[in-house]
């Protein structure tokens, strides 16, 4: 994502300038505040979009989630990065949003587990590319509306913020080996989708190892 | 849902090690490619969000961060209002409790005056008698001093 702030993961001069700027907001500058939003609008909204699939719902969180982030800031305890507290509030937002939509449900553990493994095969090994493709993105945005709501938040934690099982757990509020279960479900079932998509990548690359 | 293929994928997410062979590295692989797939995805379609859309939501935030409209006359000058209202509050108590000590005192003399029992030390009628009797009353009793002049005693009338 090439406008959105840094990951959470960046080192301590991020973690510090967003604490400066925090400390700024608290003391009523709103222009520290508005450059938090500008550093980490597009990365909250990518987030609220993986989790709701609906542009619209996830601007919507994405505002409510800043007015939250502003109210509460002096909750905000400066051990970890801003954007990690802030995440925080867009899931619970975004989880908010699926319970009011009555999309959530449980899935048993009997549904999840049909069908075998993953595909050990690879979409001609350079998503980069891939995602140049209009269609591709097309396939991958229906892909994703298709998996359930508890199987796409935890594959777009994971893959999006690269949470730990234990941290996506937290914010699920359920098991470790739930959210695994979960996670290689939603994987598995976007293989699935996007199953045409592999077999073209490797007819493809047939195609150029015999020309 | 194989016990290797969760080992494959606690590896490739960095839970846990695995021995990958050549099938656990193919989906190790895999994993990754999706993983790159969704968040390209994701990421692109965030990029594609316009400018003056994020203007709009903030200056949509901006207004709910605003401070609350200008304050009336009493608001602005509350502070100072309640501070003479106190002052003087307190000055007034202070003048009730000045003024109602000697008046207090003063009552209870007069009390005293009224409800403390006489004593008729020495009781001089010349040319006559007296009596000294108490009536009781609603003050508790008074003292009444009755004196007869001796002209009136036997005279003839």
């Amino acid at each position: 994502m090439n406008k959105a702030g840094p990951r959470a993961s960046d080192d301590g001069a991020v973690a510090q300038l967003d604490r400066d700027l925090v400390d700024a907001a608290r003391r009523g500058d709103r222009e520290a505040f508005r450059t938090l939003f500008e550093r980490y609008n597009r990365r909250a909204y990518a987030l609220a979009l993986g989790v709701l699939r609906q542009p619209d719902d996830a601007l919507d969180v994405v505002q409510d989630a800043f007015i939250k982030a502003h109210k509460h800031l002096d909750r905000f305890e400066g051990t970890s990065s801003f954007y990690t507290w802030l995440y925080r509030i867009v899931m619970n937002l975004a989880i908010d949003q699926l319970r009011r939509r009555k999309r959530l449900t449980e899935l048993t553990e009997e549904a999840e587990a049909d069908g075998g493994g993953l595909l050990p095969e690879l979409l001609g090994g350079n998503p980069g590319r891939a995602l140049m493709d209009k269609q591709i993105r097309a396939r991958i945005d229906d892909a994703l509306t298709g998996l359930s709501d508890n199987h796409r938040a935890v594959l777009v934690m994971r893959e999006l913020e690269g949470l730990s099982y234990e941290e996506m757990a937290s914010v699920m509020g359920c098991s470790k080996g739930t959210i695994m279960s979960r996670l290689f479900h939603a994987r598995k079932n976007m293989q699935k989708q996007l199953a045409d998509l592999y077999d073209a990548a490797s007819h493809q690359d047939d195609e150029e190892a015999v020309s | 849902m194989t016990k290797r293929d969760l080992d494959f994928m606690e590896h490739a997410d960095g839970e846990a090690e695995a021995e990958l062979d050549a099938d656990g590295r193919a989906k190790v692989a895999v994993i990754h490619e999706l993983g790159e797939l969704v968040r390209g995805r994701l990421e692109s379609a965030a990029d594609g969000v316009p400018e003056a859309r994020l203007a709009r939501m903030w200056a949509d935030i901006d207004k709910q961060l605003a401070p609350p409209a200008p304050r009336g006359w009493f608001e602005h000058y509350r502070s100072y209002i309640l501070t003479a209202a106190i002052s003087a509050g307190a000055v007034a108590a202070l003048a009730l409790v000045l003024r109602s000590a000697p008046r207090a005192a003063i009552e209870g003399a007069a009390a005293g005056v009224v409800h403390r029992p006489s004593e008729i030390e020495e009781l001089d009628t010349p040319n006559g008698t007296g009596t000294v009797f108490n009536v009781a009353d609603e003050d508790g009793s008074t003292t009444v001093i009755w004196v007869t002049s001796n002209d009136t005693v036997g005279s003839d009338l």
